[in-house]
């Protein structure tokens, strides 16, 4: 069954502002679920669900924003699925943490320490540290992403760098 | 971004993403949408990550500042139950949260109307040090205030507020108001939830049919319903008596007597170990009061209005 759409006069803006953002809210969703294969299905999804509603954008910032909130939604979906199969399938699965041997490595030892750590913070405080340091969003912007205060980001990123800190022992006077 | 985890973070998380190849975007449009996701499952954890920053357990006593802030309790009209709130009366809530192995701390409060969609009103502050439960703030750190209504979301509007309450999502006052307070009763609702909760995944297709949870499984579901609720607000004594009893019962929990919380309260500790993480998960309660966990210590009360000092803590 295909998608119903609303007959448009002029899709072209909108398309160009879905494929501007493609490849960034890709990798962002790589990050959040930590698998670059589902990622652009995450993706996809979202833009299905806008494409439907064919939004007239006028602010191309706040509709970047839209994206990656509906990107960190569905990311965060599908991580509370896969926690579940996790459990279920732990005592099959030796690691799943460890990305696959054809996937492009980490050059940095200590960034793939480092990253292994961030895999394992709550999920919460995962969304927090990536819409942070990756998307370098501001605290204001990660709770608007998260739909929390701004209070709670503080507080979240507050305790992944610590807890990284603490199981990293080369940050662990760095303050 | 000044340390050097920081600047170290942002760049694995860079090369992280950098490593991800690139790949066309679909036409749009030509593809059936996926199955529709839970709407219940979107912002659960906003919900708990809030309620459990947010909001706050109990307290066995006041501490200092308090009673220097707290207005006359005849000029509130303290009811007879302490915890039945007077008309105008706000739920209060303190988190006092640090790993114990920096010299940072969190405090965060909360005022909470007792309506679901009514207003409620958020400060935190960030200090190196913590004195009467109390975090003195660092004079660098700025305070940050927050409101909304519908706790914990910011809006009424929001897709969180606008779900069903259920133990999973978000327990609201009403909710919780409802759930039975018999700890046999209490855990079979639980037990219920958290199969309920697995059905559902089965029905989504993300396990497949036939699929049996583990009790292992099925209890850390079930203490992290409780966890979330009990860090919450509007438990009355009866249900957290039956909720402690529940945590207790748990196959599996190890029960160590003195353990401390993030101020050093001091309660009996509920253990339980998470297999697929290692990780050890402990609860803290002097009595039947849930003073918090290791990292955390909660404070509930009442305040005569948002953003007011409270006029009564409540154990």
């Amino acid at each position: 069954m295909g998608v119903q759409l609303r007959p448009v006069t002029d899709a072209a803006p909108l398309v160009a502002l879905l494929e501007r953002q493609w490849m960034p809210l890709v990798r962002l969703a790589a990050l959040l679920v930590n698998d670059a294969d589902a990622a652009p299905d995450i993706v996809q999804d979202c833009y299905e669900a806008v494409w439907r509603l064919q939004p007239r954008v006028e602010d191309a910032d706040h509709f970047a924003a839209y994206l990656r909130k509906a990107v960190l939604n569905r990311a965060r979906s599908r991580l509370r699925r896969l926690r579940t199969v996790r459990r279920f399938l732990a005592q099959h699965r030796p690691d799943d943490d460890e990305p696959p041997a054809d996937r492009p490595v980490l050059a940095a030892e200590r960034h793939r320490e480092l990253l292994t750590r961030v895999d394992l913070l709550p999920a919460r405080q995962r969304e927090v540290i990536i819409l942070r340091y990756y998307c370098e969003l501001s605290e204001a912007e990660t709770a608007e992403a998260i739909g929390v205060s701004v209070g709670t980001v503080k507080s979240s990123a507050h305790r992944a760098l610590a807890t990284l800190r603490r199981t990293m022992k080369d940050f662990s006077d760095d303050h | 971004m000044t340390t050097d985890l920081e600047r170290t973070l942002a760049a694995a998380l860079r090369n992280r993403a950098d490593s991800v190849p690139g790949t066309p975007m679909p036409v749009l449009g030509e593809v059936p949408p996926a199955t529709p996701h839970r709407r219940g499952r979107l912002l659960p954890a906003a919900a708990a990550v809030v309620a459990a920053v947010g909001i706050a357990g109990a307290v066995v006593a006041l501490t200092p500042d308090d009673h220097q802030l707290a207005p006359p309790a005849h000029r509130i009209g303290i009811p007879a139950d302490p915890y039945e709130l007077s008309p105008g009366e706000v739920y209060y809530s303190r988190s006092v949260r640090g790993n114990g192995d920096d010299d940072r701390y969190i405090e965060v409060e909360v005022w909470q109307s007792p309506r679901r969609t009514g207003p409620w009103q958020q400060h935190a502050i960030v200090g190196a040090s913590q004195r009467h439960g109390r975090v003195v703030p660092d004079p660098h750190e700025k305070p940050e205030d927050t409101a909304g209504t519908c706790f914990p979301f910011e809006s009424a509007a929001t897709v969180g507020c606008k779900q069903k309450p259920s133990w999973p999502v978000y327990p609201s006052l009403d909710f919780l108001a409802g759930v039975p307070s018999e700890p046999g009763a209490l855990r079979a609702h639980l037990r219920a939830a958290a199969v309920a909760d697995a059905q559902q995944l089965v029905h989504d297709g993300v396990l497949p049919a036939g699929v049996a949870l583990s009790e292992r499984d099925l209890c850390l579901r079930m203490r992290s319903y409780l966890e979330q609720a009990l860090a919450g607000n509007g438990i009355s004594p009866a249900l957290r008596t039956a909720m402690r009893k529940v945590v207790a019962s748990l196959p599996g929990t190890q029960v160590s007597e003195n353990v401390a919380d993030r101020i050093g309260r001091r309660g009996t500790g509920y253990s339980l170990e998470d297999p697929a993480t290692g990780e050890r998960e402990t609860m803290i309660f002097a009595g039947d009061v849930f003073l918090g966990t290791p990292i955390e210590a909660l404070v509930h009360g009442v305040a005569p209005a948002l953003g007011e000092p409270p006029s009564r803590l409540l154990p």
